[in-house]
């Protein structure tokens, strides 16, 4: 048996096992009807009870702009905001949000006139591949919101929940001091 | 500290052109407008609202979700597979194993013939596996969470075999052999060699010999891989939607894995999420995905996790070198020799042993050694196949060159600045070729005076001494590297004798439209550098059009122009740059009688600019690049006689050499000698890499490839049991750094244009990972000297490694 659990797959492997079971009693036929405001709509759909957040955004409601990079709450990339805040996705169940306040990436530009903090992304290259931006924007949003002035020093340790493997950090950094000074 | 970032700054360029060795960049031949200044980028407003479609965001109508079923054991037979459980489960369509796919089709294709002993492997494992996460079985459900409900319902039975997880246990004597009839894990090697140097060693003042480690890391871009095959049945054609770099690949090998025909395979790759080289690769579940679309008639669609991506996706580095540096007492070096076991992990993926041998040829870095030797072994071993990451065997050269050159200077008590200048290729030898290389240009040593300058070291060596007059609990390092990269691959004759079955030319098709507007179609492809707004600049200047004007489409194998090898090894701004600046200058060829015969002029009387063609000295006798688009596809009346309809030209740019970009790396490294922690507080890197597309571009890849080589450094290293079990397999266990532990980088910049680019760009892409470990290193060692601690001779270094270089003192 210690030997069993030491290998890998066995912990993917249980989990499997009991939302299968979880699952199997869960979703035939059940499902739940939440009604979530999401950027300013309202929106009632009826989901399973053990649908994550980020799913629900996802592939109930096509809001495909928040991405999943890790599956350990560790990247940030699927980062929006329940309530005015900063939440990762992946971390909530989208029954739990039945009621709530949900923005998300989409939800952010008036338009075609962009939020300061993606305009200062843009004009700080603060973005290469783009897969975590939608996340780190809507953290760096939450950062200002209970920080406005922000060191430097305190960006980088408010961001830490959100990875990035492209830029190393410094235009991100860049971006998010540029907005709070904009 | 402020950063300072100087690329492009006028008096770099004043400065460089000061010293008298390197000019400013101008092309001689295309008036720079937009070349070199730093535009945003055009996809940003899709990406940073959501609406830029990854992979995992398409929808295709009826598509089912895929998932793997890997192998939890490293080495074993098959022995049974049970699958009746699953396939009951609801919304599940098939369950597949090898068997179901067809044992006809054949092993996964290789780019790299490079005389090693085949090691098969297919889209799904038959009878064996050689590594925890080999796929085996396939389950297709209609959505994803019942596909996650029936995957672990699938049991495999396994008779486990000897492992081999060491790497030097792979090479030694007796060590169990993952292939039948192999008399040992050894499935290539190389020599090279220049002068003599076992006769350099000998004769030298100064030997020093070491043995260094590099770890196993990963790309891990933040978007996994992924694909969505959909197959039509009456017209036998297959669209793949795939994460990729190298879209012409993926077709060619997706044609020969399922027999359909070449023009009948449709590769398109949507938004990509990063890729760091490791989706340069063809993989097993492109493969498998395709088969099953067609076994299925369903389009389906696989998208990796992350858990996942560190056992599927390929790894890379891994690698054990002994090394030796023999010098004069004055520190001249005479002679360098290392030989390399490379573990390759279970299979020789795509690129075989490629990066292995280009660390190799790699022995001698930037420096003038008479004689040299690089010896190289490729060992499989029960872990995931390795392959490509950024950098692709120059980190692991340059952390043993370097390592060994402060080595060396610790051994002669020289400044290891002062040793590398010595050694450091003078301009008046260039073009220098090394082991195999010929480097096409360079000012080293301008580059080394002014990344000191930049990086402010008399003022750090200065705080450093305070620091540790006054006992400070916090100690501070500074370490140097100087580095060297490969780019512009490059010659595809040169790479045929290397032994690679692919091509390093690109070919860029451009049209004039109807309307005057101008597409570029390159056989690249967008991982996320943004190189398609520099494609666009050369495109812009070369055919005299604003910026605007211009689109570039990458990406589907249907629209674009075939390319030998796609996105990688740092060749987008210098080959497809160079690419469409010869097509471009070829297009306006084409246009210039057009315009000459309506504005009634000799063509030599034309000046172009920002879409208006002018006569010299009477600007408001003009067209524009619409009137002309409309006569030459809607009004061909007013074309000359001789003129067909239609302004389309196709170029191919296949370079004579590789490009060769190179700088100097400072690190500042502070080690809280309390906590052992260290962290770098100061990072500069001046380069050099040519003629600059866009420098807001080239300095992004600049600090993201030092933050990645910092992390190299620092934290990174995929971890194995004895039995082969990955130990970390996801970002809770293999830590990438967050923004804390990355430090500002201050960047400078010179320009020296390649003499082998039309255009004169070099590639930049690798170039912040090469030597960042190595800086890093220099500069732990360099903190730690007071405290009597040796040198480090692997990476990562942790925290754990300098508790016990400070404690045993």
């Amino acid at each position: 048996m210690m030997h069993g659990l030491r290998k890998w797959g066995m912990m993917t492997s249980v989990i499997s096992e009991i939302s299968a079971l979880v699952g199997h009693v869960l979703s035939g036929g059940y499902t739940v009807q939440i009604t979530v405001n999401v950027n300013g709509t309202a929106q009632t759909s009826d989901v399973e009870p053990r649908q994550l957040l980020v799913h629900y955004v996802r592939e109930t409601l096509g809001l495909t702009g928040t991405n999943v990079g890790c599956d350990t709450s560790s990247c940030g990339a699927c980062t929006l905001h329940v309530n005015g805040q900063s939440t990762k996705s992946c971390t909530m169940l989208a029954v739990q949000a039945d009621g709530q306040s949900v923005t998300t990436i989409e939800g952010i530009a008036k338009g075609d006139e962009l939020h300061p903090m993606q305009k200062a992304f843009m004009e700080n290259h603060g973005l290469q591949c783009g897969y975590c931006t939608p996340g780190m924007v809507m953290a760096a949003i939450g950062i200002l919101d209970e920080n406005p002035k922000p060191t430097e020093d305190e960006v980088r340790v408010a961001l830490e929940g959100n990875l990035c493997r492209c830029t190393g950090y410094h235009n991100i950094v860049k971006s998010i001091l540029a907005c709070a000074n904009g | 500290m402020d950063t300072v970032s100087q690329a492009g700054r006028p008096e770099q360029h004043l400065h460089a052109m000061l010293t008298g060795v390197a000019g400013n960049a101008i092309d001689h031949e295309v008036a720079q407008r937009w070349v070199g200044k730093p535009l945003l980028r055009r996809e940003d407003p899709a990406l940073l609202t959501g609406w830029a479609k990854f992979l995992a965001d398409l929808h295709r109508p009826g598509t089912c979700h895929v998932g793997f079923v890997r192998s939890t054991e490293a080495h074993a037979d098959i022995v049974r597979i049970r699958t009746d459980e699953a396939r009951a489960m609801p919304g599940v369509v098939a369950v597949l194993t090898a068997d179901d796919l067809g044992l006809d089709v054949p092993p996964q294709p290789s780019t790299h013939a490079l005389g090693n002993r085949p090691t098969p492997y297919y889209a799904l494992a038959r009878d064996r596996v050689r590594h925890v996460g080999e796929a085996i079985v396939a389950v297709v459900a209609e959505t994803a969470a019942q596909l996650a409900d029936a995957m672990g319902l699938v049991e495999i039975d396994y008779r486990s075999r000897p492992t081999v997880v060491d790497t030097l246990h792979a090479a030694a004597d007796g060590s169990p052999t993952l292939f039948d009839g192999w008399p040992d894990n050894v499935a290539g090697s190389f020599e090279t060699a220049m002068g003599d140097v076992d006769a350099a060693i000998a004769g030298a003042d100064t030997v020093v010999r070491a043995r260094i480690r590099i770890q196993r890391q990963t790309g891990a871009s933040m978007e996994g891989r992924g694909a969505l095959a959909e197959w039509d049945r009456y017209r036998r054609e297959l669209v793949l939607w795939t994460s990729t770099q190298s879209p012409h690949i993926v077709r060619d090998f997706i044609a020969e894995v399922t027999g359909v025909p070449t023009p009948r395979v449709k590769v398109r790759v949507p938004q990509v999420g990063g890729g760091f080289g490791a989706k340069f690769h063809f993989y097993a579940e492109e493969s498998a995905v395709a088969l099953i679309a067609i076994r299925l008639n369903r389009p389906v669609m696989w998208n990796e996790g992350r858990s996942e991506s560190f056992i599927a996706t390929v790894h890379a580095r891994e690698a054990v070198v002994d090394a030796v540096i023999a010098a004069r007492k004055d520190g001249t070096v005479v002679g360098i020799a290392g030989d390399i076991i490379a573990d390759q992990g279970a299979y020789m993926h795509m690129v075989s042993f490629g990066p292995a041998w280009l660390t190799a040829v790699m022995m001698t870095n930037t420096y003038l050694v008479p004689n040299a030797r690089a010896t190289m072994r490729a060992v499989v071993t029960n872990k995931t196949p390795t392959g490509s990451y950024r950098g692709w065997g120059q980190p692991e050269a340059n952390f043993v060159v370097e390592r060994m050159m402060d080595l060396l200077a610790r051994e002669l008590a020289m400044d290891p600045v002062e040793l590398r200048r010595r050694n450091l290729i003078p301009p008046e030898r260039m073009p220098y070729t090394s082991l195999f290389h010929t480097f096409d240009s360079g000012y080293y040593e301008v580059a080394l005076d002014a990344g000191l300058k930049l990086a402010k070291v008399d003022e750090w060596r200065a705080e450093q001494a305070r620091r540790r007059a006054n006992n400070d609990v916090k100690q501070l390092g500074i370490g140097v590297s100087f580095w060297v990269e490969n780019t512009a691959l490059g010659p595809s004759r040169q790479m045929n004798l290397g032994g690679l079955n692919q091509g390093g030319y690109d070919i860029s098709k451009i049209r004039l439209e109807p309307n005057g507007e101008v597409t570029v179609y390159t056989g690249l492809c967008e991982m996320g550098q943004g190189f398609t707004n520099g494609l666009a600049s050369m495109c812009a200047d070369a055919l005299g059009v604003h910026v605007d004007q211009v689109v570039v489409v990458t990406g589907d194998t249907d629209a674009c122009p075939y390319t030998g090898h796609g996105t990688g090894a740092s060749r987008s701004a210098a080959v497809g740059g160079a690419a469409v600046r010869k097509a471009a200058i070829a297009l306006q060829a084409r246009i210039k009688p057009i315009a000459a015969h309506m504005l009634e002029c000799a063509e030599e009387d034309l000046r172009f600019e920002d879409g208006t063609i002018s006569v010299v000295g009477t600007p408001t006798r003009c067209v524009t690049t619409a009137d002309i688009g409309r006569a030459a596809y809607l009004r061909a009346i007013e074309l000359p006689a001789d003129i067909d309809p239609g302004l389309e030209v196709t170029e191919t740019f296949d370079p004579t050499d590789c490009a060769w970009p190179y700088g100097l790396n400072v690190a500042v490294v502070e080690i809280d000698t309390e906590t052992a922690l260290a962290k770098v507080i100061d990072y500069a890197v001046f380069h050099d890499c040519g003629t600059v597309l866009n420098p807001m571009i080239v300095e992004g890849q600049l600090h993201g490839g030092a933050a990645q080589g910092i992390a190299a450094a620092l934290m990174e290293e995929l971890l194995y049991d004895e039995d082969g079990q990955p130990m970390n397999g996801n970002f809770m266990g293999f830590l990438i750094p967050s923004a804390m532990e990355m430090p500002n980088f201050r960047l400078g910049h010179m320009t020296t244009e390649s003499p082998v680019i039309p255009g004169g760009m070099k590639g930049i892409g690798e170039a912040g990972i090469i030597g960042a470990p190595a800086a890093v290193v220099s500069a732990i060692d360099d903190a730690l000297r007071p405290f009597g601690a040796q040198p480090f001779l692997s990476t990562p270094v942790t925290p754990q490694q300098i508790f016990e270089a400070i404690t045993r003192g």
